[in-house]
Formats: C-alpha cells, sequence, structure tokens
C-alpha cells in the first residue's frame, strides 16, 4: 500500500510538473501581454508530434525532443507575427475566437498529415526500465527522467525572469509597455519571443509528454482546460501561483483518480463507488478551483496590480 | 432602410422558418428539414448567448453545458416514458435554471478573463458527470426513443409536423429573448455592462441584474437543448462539451454581437456551411477555422450589419 501511495505522488508530481510547464507559457503570455491564448494546447500537441516526426528522421529521443521544442517556438513567433499582433489591443473575446480557430485549424492539419489514429512514441531502452528509488519503491526510469527535466526547465525560467536582462525587460514590459519602447527596446520583438518561449514551453512539455500519453489530434484540449484552471488557482499572470497551482492539481487529479473509488466503496455500495468514483475523480480539480475562486477570486498568488 | 432596423429581426426569422420547407418541398427531399431544424435549434441557444454577451458584457465560454443539461433532462425523461410537453417543459427550465444558478453564482463574482475561464472550467464538470456515468450512457450518449408529445395533437415521427413543432418553440424563444432583451430589464442589463459603478450608485442590484440574466439565458438555452434532443433523439456529452460553447460564441459573433437577428444569421451560416463542407470534405474544421480567424480580423460587426453597412452607403450616395 504504502508503495502504491508513493507511486501516485511521483506520478501526481509528474503531471504536475507537465502541466506547470504548459500553464508557465499561458500566464507569461498573458501576464506580460494581456493575451488569451486558447491555442496553448495546439502547441503542447505539436510538440508531441514533431517529437515523434523528429525521432523517425534522428533515431535520437533527446534530439527529437530538442527539435521539437525548436519546431514550435518557430510555430509561435509564426503566429505572434501574423495573428496575435493584431489583437493584443483588441478585446478578449476576439483573442478567444481567433486562438479558436487555430485549434480548429491545428487539429485537422495534424489529423491530415498523420492521421486521426493515436501514435506512440517511442523510448530510447535506457529509459524504458525502473528504478529503486530509497525505501525500496520502484518507479519508471522515465517519470522520474521528466521530472526532473521539468523541475530544470521551472528553474531555469525562474532564473531567467528574475535574474536576466531579458527577464527584467519582460517584467517591465507587463506593466510599463510604452516606457520600455521609449527605453529604446524593441517591444514588438520582446513581445513574439515572449510568445515563442510560452509556446516553446508547451512544446517541450507536448514532447516529453509523448511516451506517456497517446499522441493524437485534440489531446491539446483536455491539457489546456486543466492549464486554465491551474493559472486561475494560482493566479492570473503568476508563474509562482502557476507552479504551486499545477503540483496541487496534479496531486489531487492523480490521487483521486488512483484511491477516490475504493476510498468511496468503503462508505457505499461497490456500484455507486464505481459509477461516481471516476465522475468525482474528474470533478475534484474543477471543484478545488470553484472554491479557491470563491475565497480568493484574484487566485492564490495574485500577480501585483497593474500601475 | 429604416424598415429593415425595424422589422430586420422578425422578417431574418420569418425566411428562416420558411425556407426549410420551401427547400424540402422543391427538392422533395424531407430529410433536408433535419438540417433547417438544427438551425431553428442553435439559434435559439445563440440567441440566449447573445443575450448575456451582446447585452451584459458576459463572455460565458461554458454555455453550451445548458445544451447538455436540457438534452439529457429531455432524454431521460423520455425513456422513462414521460414524453408530454407539460411535463418535460417544467422539469428542463428548473434543471437548467438550478445549474445556472449554480454556475452564475460562483462565474459572477469575477469579471473579464477569469468569468471566461471560470464558466469554461465550470462546465467541465457537467461534461465530467456526463461522460463518466454509466446510467446515462456515458461517452456514447444516450439514445433517446419517444419524442415530445402533445396531447395528440401533432404526430413527433412526420417529418413536416416535427418541423413545425420546433420551428414554433424556437420561434417564441427567439421572440421571447429579443423582447427581454428590449425591455426594461434589458436597459438595466446594458446599464451594468455599460457602467457598472454608475448602475450601482443609481440603485441597480448589479449582481443580481447579472445574475438574472444569466439564469434566464441558461433556461433558454436548456430549452434549446430540449429540442435538440428531440430533433437528434440522442442526448451526448459532447453537445455540453467546450467545443460546443466556442462554437455558440462563433455564431454569436458570426452573426454581430448585440444584434437581435445575429444569432439567427450566424447559425444559419454556420450550420449552413457545417453541412455543405462536411459534403465535401470530412476535413471541414480545416476550412471552417481560417474563415473564423479572417471574419475576427476584419469583418467586425458580423453578418447583421451588412442591412446597415448598405443603409450608410446608400446614404452617402444620396449625399
Amino acid at each position: 500500500m504504502f508503495e502504491l501511495i508513493a507511486e501516485q505522488l511521483l506520478n501526481g508530481l509528474q503531471y504536475g510538473i507537465l502541466l506547470f510547464l504548459i500553464a508557465a507559457g499561458l500566464t507569461l503570455i498573458f501576464g506580460v501581454m494581456d493575451f488569451i491564448n486558447l491555442s496553448h494546447g495546439s502547441m503542447f500537441m505539436m510538440g508531441a508530434y514533431f517529437s515523434i516526426l523528429a525521432q523517425k528522421l534522428t533515431g535520437n529521443f533527446l534530439v527529437a525532443v530538442l527539435l521539437a521544442g525548436a519546431g514550435v517556438f518557430a510555430l509561435g513567433m509564426l503566429i505572434e507575427v501574423l495573428l496575435a499582433r493584431r489583437l493584443y489591443a483588441r478585446s478578449h473575446l476576439d483573442q478567444v475566437l481567433v486562438t479558436y480557430g487555430l485549434i480548429l485549424l491545428a487539429n485537422e492539419s495534424v489529423s491530415t498529415i498523420w492521421g486521426s489514429v493515436p501514435l506512440y512514441s517511442g523510448l530510447p531502452e535506457i529509459l524504458s526500465g525502473h528504478i529503486t528509488l530509497p525505501l525500496g519503491i520502484p518507479y519508471p526510469a522515465y517519470r522520474l527522467v521528466v521530472i526532473g527535466a521539468g523541475f530544470t526547465i521551472a528553474i531555469a525560467l525562474f532564473l531567467l525572469i528574475q535574474r536576466t536582462r531579458i527577464g527584467m525587460l519582460v517584467r517591465a514590459g507587463a506593466t510599463h509597455r510604452t516606457m520600455v519602447s521609449v527605453m529604446g527596446v524593441n517591444i514588438g520583438f520582446l513581445f513574439a519571443a515572449v510568445f515563442a518561449l510560452g509556446a516553446l514551453l508547451a512544446g517541450l512539455a507536448g514532447a516529453l509528454a509523448g511516451p506517456l500519453l497517446s499522441v493524437q489530434p485534440g489531446m491539446g484540449e483536455t491539457v489546456l482546460i486543466l492549464s486554465f484552471v491551474v493559472v486561475v488557482i494560482g493566479g492570473l499572470g503568476s508563474i509562482k501561483g502557476a507552479f504551486l497551482a499545477a503540483i496541487i492539481v496534479g496531486l489531487l487529479d492523480t490521487m483521486g483518480r488512483a484511491f477516490l473509488r475504493d476510498l468511496l466503496s468503503s462508505i457505499f455500495s461497490p456500484s455507486v463507488a464505481s459509477d461516481t468514483g471516476p465522475a468525482l475523480a474528474s470533478m475534484l480539480v474543477y471543484i478545488l478551483m470553484a472554491l479557491v475562486l470563491f475565497f480568493r477570486p484574484e487566485g492564490l498568488i495574485p500577480m501585483q496590480k497593474r500601475a | 432602410m429604416s424598415f429593415i432596423r425595424t422589422y430586420g429581426n422578425i422578417l431574418t426569422l420569418a425566411l428562416a422558418v420558411a425556407i426549410g420547407p420551401i427547400v424540402a418541398i422543391t427538392m422533395n427531399d424531407p430529410y433536408l428539414l433535419s438540417t433547417f431544424e438544427r438551425i431553428l435549434i442553435i439559434a435559439v441557444a445563440a440567441a440566449s448567448l447573445n443575450m448575456i454577451l451582446g447585452f451584459g458584457g458576459m463572455v460565458s465560454f461554458g454555455h453550451a453545458v445548458f445544451l447538455g443539461v436540457g438534452a439529457y433532462a429531455t432524454g431521460l425523461m423520455a425513456n422513462a416514458g414521460l414524453t408530454s410537453l407539460l411535463v418535460q417543459l417544467p422539469v428542463v427550465i428548473v434543471a437548467s435554471a438550478f445549474i445556472a444558478l449554480f454556475i452564475g453564482a460562483i462565474a459572477l463574482r469575477t469579471t473579464g478573463i477569469y468569468f471566461i475561464m471560470i464558466t469554461l472550467a465550470l462546465a467541465q464538470i457537467f461534461y465530467y458527470i456526463a461522460v463518466s456515468s454509466s446510467s446515462f450512457g456515458g461517452d456514447d450518449g444516450m439514445v433517446i426513443y419517444e419524442r415530445t408529445t402533445l396531447g395528440g395533437f401533432y404526430d413527433p415521427f412526420d417529418n413536416y409536423q416535427f418541423y413545425g413543432f420546433v420551428a414554433a418553440v424556437a420561434v417564441v424563444l427567439i421572440l421571447s429573448i429579443n423582447h427581454l432583451v428590449g425591455s426594461e430589464f434589458g436597459q438595466r442589463l446594458v446599464a451594468c455592462r455599460e457602467n457598472p459603478a454608475r448602475a450601482e450608485a443609481l440603485g441597480l442590484n448589479t449582481f443580481g441584474i447579472r445574475l438574472t440574466a444569466f439564469v434566464i439565458a441558461g433556461v433558454f438555452c436548456g430549452l434549446a437543448g430540449f429540442l435538440l434532443a428531440n430533433q437528434s433523439e440522442f442526448a451526448t456529452p459532447g453537445y455540453a462539451n467546450w467545443q460546443r460553447s466556442g462554437e455558440l460564441l462563433a455564431i454569436v459573433i458570426l452573426g454581430g454581437v448585440g444584434a437581435r437577428s445575429g444569432p439567427v444569421l450566424g447559425a444559419f451560416v454556420f450550420i449552413w456551411l457545417e453541412h455543405a463542407l462536411s459534403g465535401w470534405t470530412t476535413h471541414w474544421a480545416a476550412i471552417f477555422g481560417p474563415l473564423l480567424i479572417l471574419s475576427v480580423l476584419f469583418f467586425r460587426g458580423g453578418l447583421a450589419s451588412i442591412g446597415t453597412y448598405l443603409g450608410n452607403l446608400r446614404g452617402e450616395r444620396a449625399r
């Protein structure tokens, strides 16, 4: 039982880390440019497909993940230049609709090119085994790699935003757009770079999640909605909040799916438990969101108010 | 052109209702009626969304959940043998009002982008209930064996009579929404959108007005779900899916936000496009997606603004 709980906790952590990568990009784009990007989930999907493609071409998993990230970065740049920058001054509704149109386009393009049958991304030999953790817990090596890679990217992102000149400009651009451009910064390019960075994060998450999920058209939508939940719980525009919320959501969702049914069947009859258990498990995070918003409408760690 | 401005929405509605039987009779294909039934049903749903979006400024990204609620409530009753309109209508109204109250009470504590995301996420809760509950048919949905009856007044399985039933209900619903929007309540709703602080200072309870509008819109969309269940003889989680909500938003925008004839025009173009394109290619969304993007970028004001547009052109020429 202990092993099972420990394993599910790690699964939750790994899921949370993936959610963070996606939510970080979403909230970064929102926080800096006040742009609501529904097609962010499509970047996740493209990352997964690009990595499958790159694996076929190069035969190396790590290279494929990096190539997928680069591909999605370029795609993000393209979308910013062609579409997003025309919409910064428009209402959120217009942004929602255009990016919704992009989702339709992305899903159809993917199913036209790769077909609508789920694909499975392969794993290199070394990563496909189990590793015995301290306390004798066996755990899939690849999931540990995802956790490690996720934390590394998260720390790199924190450092980039908090410690570098680029990060300083991004933070300044979020609140004082005009002032930053008056100081001689090419704000157009900065915004494009932030947009593409957000896409890159989602794309990397997709490439990393490839071997864990079935890669299929529309796979971005589930994570998109969940990363919205993460962003809203954490506080819009707040990277720290997104991190906290992503871990909570990842753990809650995984633990709910793993144990809620058994928990319920110790109280109710098995038929009731097997009917309500899965439903309740998929609702848990939304219930959490409703509760958080009821008490803190701005989320757990709200972004500092715009001047 | 002032004639079109005054009676445009009634004219549009009358045309939308009449065109179905005309096409079906001239093509001698009663099955075509089902497409036009769907247009009218989706027009009701879009009109209810337009009420809170166009007049209340509330961008709900979970509106389709009420389609699902209405459809499942209808389906459960129909399969339990309760087919009378007089039984089904009150139940659908109460069920969708209850859920709209729940969603609205939470979502309306926030505004703007939070509101968009919260309505989206709360609607997902109900989507997951439908997907994972085996008594509702789960992922596969629920086949509905009986259509709504009205004491033998009409034959629900006769194509033309059923079209008449759907059209009559849809027209009543759309006209009610239009009436509501033009009423004093509608003006209060607009006041809450335009300047909440001033509306509050004038003694209006902005939260109460918004919540009332949200619940009314939910009920009307629930009734659209009732029609949809009857029309398709099927209830599926897909009705309540967030993509459906996106479609409804797209239809409202396409038709023209805040224009009374907008939802009907939008539903007409959208469903017809879907029908025509899906007959031509299974990848119709690959065409619709870019069309949507282009229409948002370059075609602001939507289809309903064409009339005004033409009016303005004429006016300029006369000068």
